[in-house]
């Protein structure tokens, strides 16, 4: 007869969640953004500790990945974020504390690779490749667009 | 161009009434709503009363009264709210994340920006009618204070 080592208690295993709890399903920021579908688990291969998912965002778009500080809570139907993902707010348009629009964010500078911004670059003209810098520091809010300080 | 000023400000530090039509409406959240079509006079004070514009696919006509306006420029006018009927053909969600219905109609306190009610879609012709109080946040979604199961209460009803 094997006897098995049970080192959880058996509340702890009644609590838990498995892969197959959280793989599949939407992934939604705090403002109720589909952002995609979890499809892959990240785990540290010494202490086993949660990292992180990928999600997938849809057809023809690149992946995310999500790290487990930004994950708010896994419920029976969705992965809830505490924070929304910068890669929202490329394509926002910029405007200045009097509404004048100043371009499009054409990319998003992480810092640290934490998703916090240190600047966005900002594509003032269409024809243009050229794109200004926008430091965090001048940013007011970012909502349905990005708004800088008067 | 020569001015004639009394007690006014100086042309330079006012805004040209033409720019200001068919300038873009921006929301407080930074929503780009449309674009002025008309400009409203108060003839008692001389001053704006409101701006009108067209919203959304449907084109439907907006008049945004001065106390819901934060600044009028020459190249934006920016409100100081959201228009509740924004929020129309939104998601609803649950607080843990399950897609509650869609919401088709937000009834408002006569013509303010204040909400009375929501009425909300669960299946093709099936509606039902919750209170602004128990949505947590307007976003994207809406995002009900209550989960799922919780929830059922509202279209069981």
């Amino acid at each position: 007869m094997i006897k098995r080592k049970n080192s959880s208690s058996p509340s702890h295993v009644e609590h838990a969640i498995t892969s197959e709890d959280l793989l599949g399903k939407d992934v939604i920021d705090p403002s109720g953004t589909f952002v995609g579908v979890a499809d892959i688990l990240y785990l540290d291969p010494k202490s086993l500790e949660f990292i992180g998912i990928s999600v997938d965002k849809g057809f023809l778009r690149t992946g995310l990945v999500i790290g487990a500080e930004y994950i708010r809570e896994v419920t029976a139907h969705a992965v809830l974020l505490n924070t929304r993902p910068v890669f929202r707010i490329k394509g926002m348009s910029v405007f200045d504390a009097h509404g004048k629009k100043l371009g499009t964010v054409k990319e998003v500078v992480l810092s640290q690779s934490k998703n916090e911004i240190e600047e966005l670059l900002v594509a003032t003209s269409k024809l243009s490749k050229k794109a200004e810098s926008v430091p965090a520091s001048i940013i007011d809010r970012i909502d349905e667009n990005v708004f800088l300080k008067e | 161009m020569e001015a004639f000023v009394s007690q006014s400000p100086d042309p330079s530090k006012t805004t040209d009434f033409s720019s200001v039509l068919s300038s873009r409406v921006l929301s407080k959240n930074g929503t780009v709503l449309g674009k002025v079509s008309r400009l409203h006079f108060d003839p008692g004070n001389d001053r704006i009363s409101g701006i009108v514009f067209r919203y959304g696919l449907k084109r439907r006509e907006w008049y945004v009264c001065r106390p819901y306006i934060d600044r009028i420029g020459s190249d934006a006018v920016l409100l100081s709210i959201d228009p509740v009927l924004m929020h129309e053909g939104k998601k609803v969600i649950s607080a843990d994340g399950k897609t509650v219905g869609k919401l088709v109609q937000v009834v408002r306190k006569d013509s303010s920006n204040k909400i009375d009610e929501l009425v909300l879609r669960r299946r093709l012709y099936k509606t039902f009618t919750i209170s602004p109080s128990e949505v947590n946040h307007f976003g994207d979604s809406l995002i009900l204070k209550q989960t799922y199961d919780q929830a059922k209460k509202f279209f069981k009803s």
